[in-house]
């Protein structure tokens, strides 16, 4: 194979060898407390990359918690009272998330831009209320327990009380189905139209371009997303209950965007939340009530030295290594 | 039949009447100039018409189906396309992407089979593409391809907005000020690319400012003062008007 198709293939090559090690690595690695951190980053990973569909289509969310309670207090219903299996109380949450985000989007996108994002606060705030106050359903504080799943696949049956470890594959199932969808349509027609309306409404809307339809299909697709996240997160923790969806969890998918960079749909959020949720863990036992203020200097520092994110590194580490080969002499003079 | 009727158009912003009982005609392969001091309702004639405004009374017919109440989009599908007045364009791509963007309107394959990458959408891309090659060139922006359009010179991002139009396949370009800030070299540049759009048989309907500019391309000209329709006819007819003299070229 010649040298440009190969480069071409890079990262195709890259990707597999990272989805590879992603398999293994528990499997090498047996620390508890590790992969607890992973099953939660792939959490993340799912809900960094709702932000990210939304933000592509122009929108700033600051309310995507709500999304992540929709689908977390659906699927613990599905699974406790309505006795659905593991698989479809997922689906119930992501779907049930969509639903919601559907209804609102109509309604709140209208408003579109900074009025957007004040409404989406506005429902992370309400979501929490609703979750508190509302007994007979959510049992407020108290929250609903919900029992670990039995799955049964022909003879093998596996119990996800005793072991994590099939919490890990699910989710790293997920965000690689999510990953790829969201990298498809990016690369698609629905992206590049999703795009032109970010980047230019007015222009976009006399192109014939119904700016409500992608901004709305965006938002369902992102609540959808982030539903089955929400909804995973509480058969892992087993419970489910209002501190997990505190108005901060919104600005955490947007800090893993920023930090991963919030110019590629995919590979940004993903890099993103697994950076937070390793070093905020990290820094959550070392540091203890210091961390706020370490975490958002190094964020305030990121900012200023890769305002792209850490995407960038995949440029500018080749060009940094080439640099440090090349032969130091003088510099060459200009033409004249 | 008309192509593009205007009936008693009206657009009020509060008690300022901005059109007031318009009646307008414009015939298929027509090209309509449209002149008037600023401030005398040009630019919200083209508003009312491509749906950015709503009418406050009266009704626009495009092809004898009323359009006044419905989206822009709406509008644009159905084939009235526009320019605007400021530089609007992609600005996270390259222009040649710009115009691509805007050929999409005329794309047949669906969003599945583009997110699926169906043969049948590879060769509409690929038509797509070259399509829109076609059209930068033929605008002169073919050395301008692969540069950003956020930093092209302002001549050129005006020529771009042209061509993103045409890229529509539009059977009615409202083309708003095309020629506003332009040195005199740019201006012959777009004034060929006007001819150009022309010679494909698009009806056009043209606000300017350069009077010398719309007499040459306008066959028909329109003459607007504070909201009123104050002349309609052939260029030398209109100029000679004591009332448009007053009003737009001025007195002694």
């Amino acid at each position: 194979m010649d040298k440009a198709k190969l480069k071409a293939k890079l990262p195709l090559i890259l990707l597999l060898a990272f989805i590879i090690f992603t398999i293994i690595f528990p499997l090498i690695v047996k620390d508890r407390f590790l992969l607890s951190i992973l099953i939660e980053a792939g959490v993340m990973c799912l809900f960094a990359l709702g932000f990210a569909a939304v933000f592509r289509s122009g929108q700033f969310s600051l309310g995507q918690a709500a999304f992540l309670a929709v689908g977390g207090y659906a699927g613990a219903l599905l699974a406790s009272k309505a006795g659905l299996p593991f698989w479809l109380s997922l689906l119930g949450g992501g779907l049930s998330s969509a639903i919601v985000a559907f209804l609102l989007g109509i309604v709140i996108l209208r408003m579109g831009g900074l009025y957007f994002s004040i409404a989406t606060l506005a429902l992370g705030e309400i979501a929490i209320i609703i979750a508190k106050n509302w007994d007979s359903v959510t049992s407020g504080m108290t929250g609903i327990a919900v029992d670990a799943p039995i799955v049964k696949i022909g003879e093998l049956t596996i119990n996800f009380a005793t072991t994590k470890l099939p919490y890990y594959y699910i989710i790293v199932l997920l965000v690689i189905m999510a990953a790829l969808m969201f990298w498809r349509i990016d690369r698609s027609r629905l992206g590049t139209v999703v795009r032109s309306v970010a980047v230019a409404p007015v222009m976009s809307e006399h192109a014939g371009i119904h700016l409500m339809k992608y901004r709305v299909i965006m938002f369902t697709l992102a609540a959808f997303v982030t539903g089955v996240a929400g909804a995973f997160y509480v058969y892992y923790l087993s419970w489910v209950g209002p501190p997990l969806f505190s108005g901060a969890q919104s600005t955490v998918a947007l800090i893993m965007c920023v930090i991963g960079g919030l110019w590629s749909a995919v590979s940004g959020p993903i890099i993103g939340a697994i950076i937070v949720s390793y070093f905020g863990t990290m820094m959550q036992i070392h540091l203890e009530g210091l961390r706020p203020l370490v975490f958002g200097v190094l964020v305030i520092v990121l900012i200023w030295f890769m305002p792209n994110g850490l995407v960038e590194l995949q440029y500018r580490f080749p060009a940094w290594v080439k640099s440090l080969f090349k032969k130091k002499g003088k510099v060459p003079d200009a033409p004249a | 039949m008309p192509l593009l009727k205007l009936d008693h158009v009206k657009k009020a912003f509060g008690s300022l009447l901005a059109l007031d009982d318009i009646e307008l005609s414009v015939n298929k392969g027509e090209v309509l100039g449209i002149v008037g001091p600023n401030g005398s309702g040009k630019t919200t004639l083209l508003n009312v018409i491509s749906g950015y405004y709503h009418s406050s009374g009266g009704e626009v017919l495009y092809k004898g189906r009323k359009i006044s109440g419905m989206r822009p989009d709406q509008i644009a599908r159905m084939g009235i396309i526009r320019t605007f007045q400021q530089n609007i364009v992609y600005w996270d791509t390259v222009t040649l992407e710009n115009v691509y963007r805007t050929c999409y309107l005329t794309a047949k394959t669906n969003y599945w089979q583009s997110f699926f990458n169906t043969p049948a959408w590879v060769k509409e891309n690929k038509e797509l593409w070259a399509k829109a090659s076609e059209i930068v060139q033929l605008f002169g922006l073919g050395d301008f391809s692969f540069s950003l359009a956020q930093g092209l010179p302002h001549g050129k991002q005006r020529s771009l907005g042209m061509a993103m139009a045409l890229a529509a396949d539009p059977d009615v370009l409202l083309l708003d000020e095309p020629l506003a800030g332009m040195d005199a070299y740019e201006m012959e540049i777009v004034l060929a690319n006007i001819k150009k759009i022309i010679e494909r048989g698009v009806t056009i309907i043209l606000v300017e400012h350069n009077i010398k500019t719309v007499l040459s391309l306008c066959p028909r000209i329109i003459v607007l003062n504070f909201g009123h329709k104050i002349a309609d006819g052939s260029g030398q007819e209109v100029l000679k008007r004591q009332d448009v003299i007053e009003a737009y070229l001025g007195v002694e």
